[in-house]
């Protein structure tokens, strides 16, 4: 089968590739109907995540069609239409059954990998390097799924395969950061970053009784989709002179009750800070550039949430005493798709949420490295590009 | 000295590990279930590892955890420091993951672009 395998660094290729097989009883094999670009894949482009290896198919973000069963597999049939999130939960462990899916005991086939790193090994998930599982991802024209039942969702008529496509990772993701930002109805809640994420997380927190949502970013067509289609307030940070005053000016004084970070380890920003960010970066002494973290700690009012979901490494200069002094509660994680799917599905047959917004660029899987050029640079108001391998 | 020659003498300077190590974690299972996998899956559980005897302890059950299962291993040959931790470690997740679910997660076949893929 063809395939978007990792080559290097900055260094994306289409190869022939073997097709992936049952292995397991409880595996099911897909044929990938969409996959999509994600701002997390772009850490794995810029070298930024270790243990990626020559050869490596990437892609995380998908829906298909089954195409094989193993033999333990009860609940799917060949030429179910599904959608798989990102993470990948075994149903039997301590975590999945709390719907911490992503935290899964049993679906992390390199532990020793993840160990040293984070303490405990997280759940596996496709196409996002040996440290988290080395799967091989959806940027090809199959792709295997272990516990089938567990992790793939049959998409309902009437949902689109776009629609379906981005509840497997950026609604999820947002509608976890809305979740994880405890909202009480009418609450204000500051969303840093208007790219997929970002603009479900928003659109999530409405969903969720927000009573103002304000959008953070400095992509002016970004901007635009969020105050446009989300109905968010927005802030232009290279065009504001502080977003601090302007969100302390938007709540009388008070700051947002929650901010919801989806910006990551690859944050844009001014000034000094930014600069020092900037450099040890290059220099491989630190894997993060937190501007728009650190501004949301900032900004979140005495005794908010903060919520983050863009991906991180290591950071210095994290501000701990400003969220000591403040009274901050921090919730984060890797999504548990498994945990929401019922929900977004519900939510998008209703017509509340529809995401299919993000596609900004369809093509093939043969012209996925320009796909993903796009994508990096911004480039045409690139929001996601979509391949049908 | 030549670099090479440099790196050679770092790496034989690594200390050796100890020829024993041990890890903990809670299966959800009864001990009975648990000894049945651990006695026929003895090929599964060691892939990989030079291992050249090996024991459970079974210790309290942890709340809705399950049961806390001690694997025991003793290597055939010392390894790098922590590295015997890292394979007691692998040998009770997968014992886990084989009780708990009947599998061990797998990069088997796995599609890749490199020459060792399926």
């Amino acid at each position: 089968m063809r395939a978007l395998c990792w080559m290097g660094v900055n260094d994306l290729q289409v190869n022939t590739v073997p097709d992936p097989t049952i292995v397991n009883p409880h595996d099911v094999v897909l044929k990938v109907g969409l996959t999509t670009t994600c701002g997390s894949d772009l850490h794995l482009l810029g070298g930024y995540v270790p243990t990626m290896r020559e050869g490596d198919v990437i892609g995380h973000e998908y829906m298909g069609e089954v195409v094989e069963v193993g033999r333990e597999v009860s609940k799917l049939r060949v030429g179910d239409r599904v959608v798989v999130p990102s993470f990948l939960g075994c149903g039997k462990c301590w975590y999945c059954d709390h719907d911490e899916y992503s935290l899964c005991d049993n679906t992390h086939p390199k532990p020793e990998l993840a160990e040293p790193v984070l303490g405990y090994p997280t759940g596996g998930i496709p196409g996002y390097s040996h440290a988290f599982g080395g799967y091989a991802g959806s940027h090809a024209e199959f792709i295997r799924v272990p516990f089938g039942d567990v992790n793939a969702f049959t998409v309902p008529e009437g949902v689109t395969d776009e629609q379906a496509l981005f509840l497997s990772d950026a609604v999820p993701t947002g509608y976890m950061g809305a979740d994880f930002a405890d909202i009480k109805p009418g609450d204000t809640v500051a969303v840093w970053g208007c790219g997929g994420v970002g603009l479900m997380a928003q659109k999530s927190a409405m969903i969720m009784g927000a009573g103002r949502v304000i959008a953070i970013d400095r992509i002016p067509e970004r901007l635009a989709m969020a105050r446009d289609i989300i109905g968010s307030e927005t802030i232009n940070y290279e065009e504001s002179d502080s977003v601090l005053e302007e969100l302390r000016e938007f709540t009388h004084g008070i700051g947002p009750d929650s901010c919801i970070e989806a910006v990551g380890m690859e944050a844009h920003g001014t000034g000094p800070q930014y600069a020092y960010d900037r450099v040890k970066q290059a220099l491989h002494l630190e894997t993060d550039r937190g501007s728009a973290l650190r501004e949301a700690i900032m900004a979140v009012r005495k005794g908010g949430t903060l919520s983050i979901v863009g991906v991180y490494g290591l950071m210095d200069k994290f501000p701990l005493g400003i969220l000591m002094n403040k009274g901050i509660t921090i919730r984060t994680s890797q999504q548990p798709g498994q945990r929401y799917m019922p929900a977004m599905l519900e939510h998008v047959q209703k017509g509340e949420l529809d995401p299919s917004f993000l596609v900004t660029h369809r093509m093939s899987l043969e012209d996925s490295p320009k796909g993903y050029q796009l994508f990096k640079d911004k480039e045409d108001n690139c929001m996601r590009a979509v391949f049908k391998p | 000295m030549s670099v090479a020659d440099k790196a050679k003498d770092a790496l034989s300077k690594v200390r050796s590990g100890p020829l024993e190590a041990s890890r903990t974690l809670p299966i959800r299972a009864s001990k009975d279930e648990i000894e049945q996998v651990w006695t026929s899956r003895t090929t599964t559980i060691f892939d990989g590892i030079p291992m050249e005897s090996a024991t459970t302890q079974y210790g309290q059950t942890v709340r809705d955890w399950g049961l806390a299962v001690t694997v025991h291993l003793r290597l055939k040959e010392a390894v790098p420091d922590m590295a015997a931790n890292t394979l007691a470690g692998k040998a009770v997740r997968r014992l886990k993951a084989l009780v708990e679910t009947g599998e061990v997660p797998t990069t088997e076949n796995n599609p890749s672009a490199r020459e060792d893929a399926a």
